[in-house]
């Protein structure tokens, strides 16, 4: 009885000759007998693996050539490739640019993609985690925010294990340094269990922490821990104040943890205080709402169940509720969803610049093979088959791929360096993970394939027709030969390929430029020429009612007005163009205030 | 000559539980061999690409044994230490004994 499997068996005696894949095969068969329980299939073939890989150096000289003859021949005219090319430098180089500019604009944008459609967000099952956002069911429009208690109540529903709410507030922070604005958020206490992100220091808010009577205590991110704090190990313990209120320091969240908010990230989280089941009479204002769905909930099914809910609150609190519904979003299609048409463009122009370079250099190589034509035929006319002519001109291509492979990660690398840097503070704010943005694994492995698949499209045709070379023809005429028809017309071909393809990009081009230059010279309805902005949040602690906060305003506009050189001076809660916009209410100067709704 | 008949640390060890097993020497009971008496295994790779290296240096050579019913009736590639093989093993041993002869027999830290 055997226990190696049959695919071992087979690949063993595909990969070595019959007396050395018999002897490596009984021995692992017999070292598997020694310990039976431990072989399992993942074990068996890890070993498999090992032992073969590492016999490659005792196999290769000894190799029975008919058993490697692709092999070999691919190893022999992947060198001769390299010696060739490396007669012509220019050629070489001018192809490796070529490939690096499509390649490295390609890994790039793909890196990009990939970061924002693709890569899982960093919570636990991320994949389960929701926005559980509003939903206008009088006006049948989704809303983003909610009120809080109703998010709370949303986690009555099966088929959410648990929901959690969060509410911004732009914190001033005090007793470390200097005051600075902090993006801070009151959170309900699950917040973090939700997300399923622990502390890297300390802990996270915990349900206790929400209870009426608890410490008031913080959470902080990463980045303010270190700017801030120095990144003090000891930090948990200490009070901070947020607003003049004094806060207890409980744990610091790692570097890659980001708050599922794209107008925010997140840099200090506190727990929203109300006892287990009054939610509705803490009267806590709106937020935006967060779920984990069961194991095996589906996005319909927690949407049917909120709906239902919905209208069971509506008839419950007829007052406040009528209009109010849940829309469940997946977590990324939030923040992508307006960028996934303008990434997808992205992805297709690059690509056009790839196929373009390709089409290049299917030329170049074309015309470079007509100067081989002569070689070629000797080497047909010694009785080398077009199999290995055709191998010798696509070694050529995968070796010219992977050197532009290489060539373009390193574009890409300092593309996105640059991309990086150049990024407003509006953008690195708003989408996730944007600072991230690199050449990773998954990005490589993508190059790699775009590589290989690009060294074949360009030699595979140059190599299908210099491969069937017209022997007479060619040695009669010197070497001069330019081409039967077929090749004319090929070559041809690729040229208005190349036509076609630079027009698409430079209309595409066009249009962009148009827009962009459009959108700079709109005229925005007013005159935004030397006009400087500035944010400034007032802490509620020290001015708490809304004449006390308006009178701070009206100080500071007095004496802002007053600087030599400032013609005027206003204020406003959200700058007009700025990513953070909301509905709002607008009271008016002398007349009364309107009641909340 | 001379280079060819040097041998390394692990060559030195597969040579030895070669002329331990005798006429039972193939890959996996050399390297059960040599795991059992260092406490360390080596990889079944390394023990063929060594043993190979040796094969065609000329100090072992060897032969595909008879078919058994065990290990799902495959043979077995038996080894044994050539003439040439049995010089290396005597040279080393004679170099290792001229280092070792009058110090103490467990080495010791220098002060």
């Amino acid at each position: 009885m055997t226990r190696v499997p049959p695919g071992v068996v087979r690949l063993f005696h595909a990969m070595l000759p019959a007396d050395a894949a018999e002897a490596v095969l009984g021995d692992l068969d017999e070292s598997l007998a020694e310990r039976p329980l431990s072989a399992t299939r993942l074990r068996v073939w890890c070993l498999a693996v090992r032992s073969l890989v590492s016999c490659w150096p005792i196999v290769l000289p000894s190799f029975h050539p008919k058993e490697i003859r692709p092999v070999r021949t691919l190893l022999r005219e992947l060198a001769g490739a390299v010696r060739h090319l490396a007669v012509t430098p220019a050629f070489t180089l001018t192809a490796v640019v070529t490939l690096a500019v499509g390649i490295g604009a390609n890994t790039a944008i793909f890196s990009l993609v990939h970061l924002l459609l693709f890569k899982p967000l960093p919570y636990t099952n991320p994949d389960r985690v929701v926005f559980t956002l509003g939903w206008d069911r009088l006006e049948q429009r989704q809303t983003f925010s909610l009120p809080v208690a109703d998010i709370v109540d949303a986690t009555a529903v099966p088929a959410l294990e648990a929901t959690a709410a969060y509410q911004y507030w732009s914190a001033t922070m005090t007793g470390a340094g200097a005051p600075i604005r902090t993006q801070a958020y009151r959170v309900t206490a699950n917040t973090f269990d939700v997300l399923g992100v622990p502390a890297a220091i300390g802990r996270t808010l915990q349900p206790d922490d929400g209870r009426p009577g608890a410490a008031a205590v913080v959470v902080i991110s990463h980045g303010l821990w270190e700017r801030q704090f120095g990144a003090d190990p000891d930090l948990p313990g200490t009070r901070i104040l947020l607003d003049g209120e004094p806060y207890v320091v409980v744990g610091v969240m790692p570097a890659a943890f980001e708050f599922p908010i794209f107008n925010f990230k997140g840099e200090a989280w506190t727990p929203l205080v109300f006892a287990p089941g009054t939610v509705r009479q803490a009267a806590l204002g709106s937020g935006v709402g967060i779920g984990r769905l069961t194991k095996d909930a589906s996005l319909t099914q927690v949407q049917a169940e909120l709906d239902t809910l919905a209208q069971r609150l509506a008839a419950e609190y007829p007052d406040t509720n009528k209009a109010i519904g849940y829309k469940i979003v997946p977590m990324r299609e939030l923040g992508a969803r307006q960028m996934r048409p303008a990434l997808y463009a992205l992805l297709g122009a690059v690509g056009f610049v790839l196929l373009l370079a390709c089409a290049n250099l299917a030329n170049l190589l074309l015309a470079r093979g007509i100067g081989r034509r002569r070689e070629l035929a000797i080497r047909a006319a010694l009785g080398a088959s077009r199999l290995r002519l055709a191998a010798a001109l696509l070694a050529e291509g995968l070796v010219l791929a992977l050197a532009g492979g290489i060539a373009g990660v390193l574009v890409a690398w300092a593309a996105l360096d640059a991309l990086r840097a150049a990024l407003p503070d509006g953008v690195v704010s708003t989408l996730p993970g944007i600072l991230d943005l690199g050449v990773d694994r998954t990005t490589l492995a993508f190059t790699a394939v775009v590589s290989l698949a690009t060294g074949v499209a360009f030699s595979l045709m140059p190599a299908l027709t210099a491969a069937r070379p017209d022997l007479q023809e060619v040695l009669k005429q010197g070497g001069r030969a330019i081409g039967g028809p077929a090749h004319r017309r090929f070559r041809g071909g690729l040229v208005a390929l190349q036509v076609a393809l630079s027009l698409i990009l430079l209309v595409g081009a066009g249009l962009m430029i148009r827009s962009v230059r459009h959108l700079a010279t709109l005229d925005p309805g007013f005159a935004p020429q030397g006009v400087l902005t500035l944010t400034i949040s007032v802490p509620e602690s020290r001015y708490e009612t809304p004449a006390e906060q308006a009178g701070f305003f009206e100080r500071a506009e007095a004496e802002l007005g007053a600087l030599p050189g400032v013609v005027s001076v206003g204020a406003v809660n959200v700058l007009p163009f700025s990513a953070y916009n909301r509905g709002t209410t607008i009271d008016i100067d002398g007349l009364p205030p309107r009641e909340p709704e | 000559m001379v280079r060819l008949l040097r041998l390394g640390e692990f060559e030195h060890l597969l040579m030895l539980a070669i002329l331990r097993l005798g006429p039972d020497a193939y890959g996996v009971a050399i390297a059960r061999e040599i795991g059992v008496r260092t406490g360390r295994r080596p990889a079944p790779g390394a023990v063929y690409t060594a043993l190979d290296r040796l094969d065609r240096r000329g100090l072992v050579e060897s032969w595909m044994g008879a078919p058994t019913a065990e290990r799902g009736g495959r043979r077995k590639r038996f080894y044994r230490v050539t003439a040439t093989g049995a010089v290396a093993l005597r040279r080393r041993h004679e170099a290792l004994a001229e280092m070792t002869r009058g110090l103490t027999a467990e080495p010791e830290a220098q002060r």
